[in-house]
């Protein structure tokens, strides 16, 4: 299962590439365990607590299931205004 | 008592009285402070007769228990009055060091009434108060009144004050605080209402320590919570509120081109407080106590639109006077932005009067007759600087824009009103209820008008939780099944933050409802209960609308512009949602005890003691 990952804003600075793809992924893997450092390579591990991760623009929660081709973006946290 | 100063300082403007009167510490726990304390004030002795720009009227400062103690974020106060650009309710909230100096002047609110047939400005310290002769200072900006403020009574006298704005009653004018460290309580017009007073600037000097009931207590409160909270809000410190700016534009949450389009990505990149930090930033502040410092210190020393120095631009001003407008020129928005600060203007009401402009003359509503010969096109950022002059000054069609959205549409005809962005007067901050739906029911029930910071829900559905409300995980933004009640909840919430005072910019931080809790019997010595807090919070939020009410306020008033209600953006982050909001309301009005008019019924104003 693959899933692609963008990342926004100031958290570019974060990881090595501000899009990329995670492939090998087995089926019925969570948010969670996506971030949780098993992908850590690919800098996940190293998320702010408070950044807002969509999946396919939804707002996503840690326990959702992830699917294969599914569009993960990853923004900073924000509080503004 | 414990947190608060116990007194209250009245100043009469128009037969130069001042007054000192004492809190009663049965007033103080019904209405706290902030917003609710100053609001029992305004509801008991204006009304609808109150003309917002007449002797009257009040201008109300008031700190709250938890403002000028060690507590992190409360250095805040509020400042209330009935609103000369709405008619109605008129608050507005702001940081900086101000309150905090009033509290160790001996204070918890100043009340001002009546107009003086001259500038005047106060200055309060320990010693009393003076009504000192402003002649002097009239026609100054704001960092000049500051800084010849400081030159007569000292670098610790520090200022709440208005600029040329304010003067010429802009209706949307600021009160700002702090000089150059700029803080400003922009929503409103309060700005408008000094200045009708002609109270150029009110100066405190303060030393005495604000009495905590258990400093031990709070000392270990703040050994535990302080670091998580700097942890939590790293994001916020070294970028600041723009930090976000990427993430706002992602999820559909910003104003684009008059709230018209849905994405905005390059442009958003190049304003975000990313952006500030690698090409202008010189340094961050903070308000009284508080750990985070998420003000921003800019400098530009070269290039068209130099110089500027002292406070950046924050996400409201950067959305406002930049996507709102079209504007992604970093420089110009950071000009713009110091030229609000020291014109005393709101930059959030005074990007979407432009923003409003720029369409009204794409769409013929305007022409270049109307317009002094200036061609309002998107994007121009010296038009935008140019209507910032002319507004301020209210030269030309300044004078028609300076009386705010709803006016300036209205003066346009009735066709002109369909693209107009604001609730009951008050133009739209930078969140869009299509992005949120919560919000569309926060800005359509905020006894202010269009406001984000009396519900903050958008937060609640995007990164934060609340179990003690019932919501231990994020919300879902688009849903609406029970969105009547977690509007409503976290309303109230805020209702006891602006009373507190707190910023809420700590709930991101980690800040949770048991922790404001703790720290109000911390200091106070009270013992308040969650459900006591949370009732409070609920009484304050009637009381302002019941305010609202006597002014003809009901359900035709809680609702949305025709664009929001109707128009999707068909791109980006919230392409297609558009807020339910009828539905929303019909939830909301019954877990408040309204009725379907959006008046609280005669049961719930007796439970909560507004009977
Ligand atoms: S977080 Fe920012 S606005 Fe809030 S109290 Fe701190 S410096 Fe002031």
């Amino acid at each position: 299962m693959k899933v692609s990952v963008r990342v926004h804003g100031y958290l570019e600075d974060k990881f090595r590439e501000n899009a990329f793809e995670i492939n090998g992924l087995r089926q019925g893997t969570t948010l969670r365990e996506l971030v949780a450092g098993s992908w850590s390579g690919y800098g996940l591990s190293a998320l702010p607590d408070q950044c807002i991760i969509t999946v396919n623009y939804r707002i996503a929660q840690l326990d959702q299931t992830l699917k294969d081709g599914d569009v993960l973006d990853i923004l900073p946290p924000a509080v503004g205004g | 008592m414990f947190g608060y100063a116990g007194r209250l300082l009245r100043v009469n403007l128009s037969d130069r009285k001042i007054e000192i009167e004492s809190l009663d510490e049965g007033t103080a726990r019904k209405y706290i402070g902030g917003s609710g304390l100053a609001g029992y004030f305004l509801v008991n002795e204006t009304g609808v007769e109150t003309d917002p720009l007449g002797p009257e009227n009040l201008l109300i400062m008031m700190a709250g228990p938890l403002t000028g103690t060690r507590v992190p974020t409360s250095g805040r106060h509020a400042i209330v009055a009935k609103s000369p650009l709405t008619g109605i309710w008129g608050e507005s909230d702001v940081g900086g060091t101000w309150g905090a100096t009033l509290k160790r002047a001996g204070f918890d609110g100043i009340i001002v009434s009546g107009i003086s047939d001259t500038p005047v400005y106060l200055l309060i310290d320990e010693d009393g108060t003076q009504i000192l002769d402003a002649r002097e200072l009239w026609g100054k900006d704001t960092y000049e009144t500051d800084k010849a403020i400081k030159h007569l009574h000292g670098e610790k006298a520090v200022t709440a004050c208005i600029g040329q704005a304010g003067e010429r009653l802009v209706k949307f004018a600021a009160v700002m605080t702090d000089g150059k460290d700029a803080r400003a309580a922009g929503r409103c017009g309060m700005g408008a209402v000094m200045g009708s007073k002609k109270l150029k600037a009110i100066a405190v000097r303060g030393n005495s320590r604000v009495k905590c009931a258990d400093e031990e207590a709070l000392t270990r409160s703040l050994k535990e919570v302080v670091p998580k909270m700097v942890q939590n809000a790293k994001g916020l410190s070294t970028y600041g509120t723009a930090g976000g700016l990427p993430t706002m534009e992602f999820l559909g949450d910003f104003p684009i081109k008059n709230w018209s389009l849905g994405k905005w990505e390059e442009q958003a990149k190049r304003i975000s407080g990313q952006a500030v930090a690698e090409r202008m930033l010189t340094g961050r502040y903070h308000c009284a106590a508080c750990p985070i410092g998420c003000g921003r210190e800019v400098r530009i020393d070269s290039g068209k639109y130099a110089p500027v120095e002292g406070a950046g631009p924050e996400y409201e001003t950067l959305a406002m006077l930049g996507a709102n407008v079209l504007v992604d020129d970093l420089e110009a928005i950071c000009k713009a932005n110091e030229m609000c600060n020291r014109y005393g203007l709101d930059t959030i009401s005074t990007g979407g009067v432009i923003g409003y402009a720029f369409e009204a003359f794409e769409r013929g509503f305007l022409t270049i007759e109307d317009t002094d010969g200036l061609r309002l096109e998107w994007g121009s950022a010296d038009v935008l600087l140019s209507l910032i002059d002319k507004i301020a000054r209210r030269e030309g069609l300044g004078d028609r824009m300076a009386e705010g959205t709803r006016a300036f549409a209205r003066s346009l005809g009735p066709r002109a009103i369909e693209f107009a962005v604001e609730t009951k007067g008050l133009d739209f901050p930078a969140h869009d209820p299509r992005a949120y739906n919560s919000v569309g029911l926060a800005y359509a029930t905020s006894a202010r008008g269009a406001c984000h910071l009396s519900g903050f829900t958008h937060n609640f559905e995007k990164t934060l939780n609340m179990p003690e409300l019932g919501y231990p995980e994020v919300q879902d933004r688009f849903g609406v099944e029970g969105k009547g009640r977690f509007t409503a909840l976290l309303q109230d919430l805020m209702c006891m933050m602006d009373s507190l005072k707190l910023c809420k910019f700590s709930l991101s931080a980690g800040i949770k409802l048991t922790q404001c809790v703790e720290w109000l019997n911390i200091v106070t010595g009270w013992d308040v209960s969650a459900e006591e807090f949370m009732r409070t919070g609920e009484r304050l939020f009637n009381m302002k609308r019941m305010y609202n009410v006597k002014h003809g306020t009901s359900r035709k008033d809680d609702t949305l512009p025709y664009r929001i209600l109707t128009s999707r953006r068909k791109e980006g982050g919230a392409a297609t949602n558009l807020p339910p909001l009828g539905e929303l309301l019909s939830q909301y009005y019954e877990h408040r005890g309204w009725d379907e008019f959006g008046v609280p019924k005669p049961e719930k104003l007796k439970e909560l003691g507004l009977a």
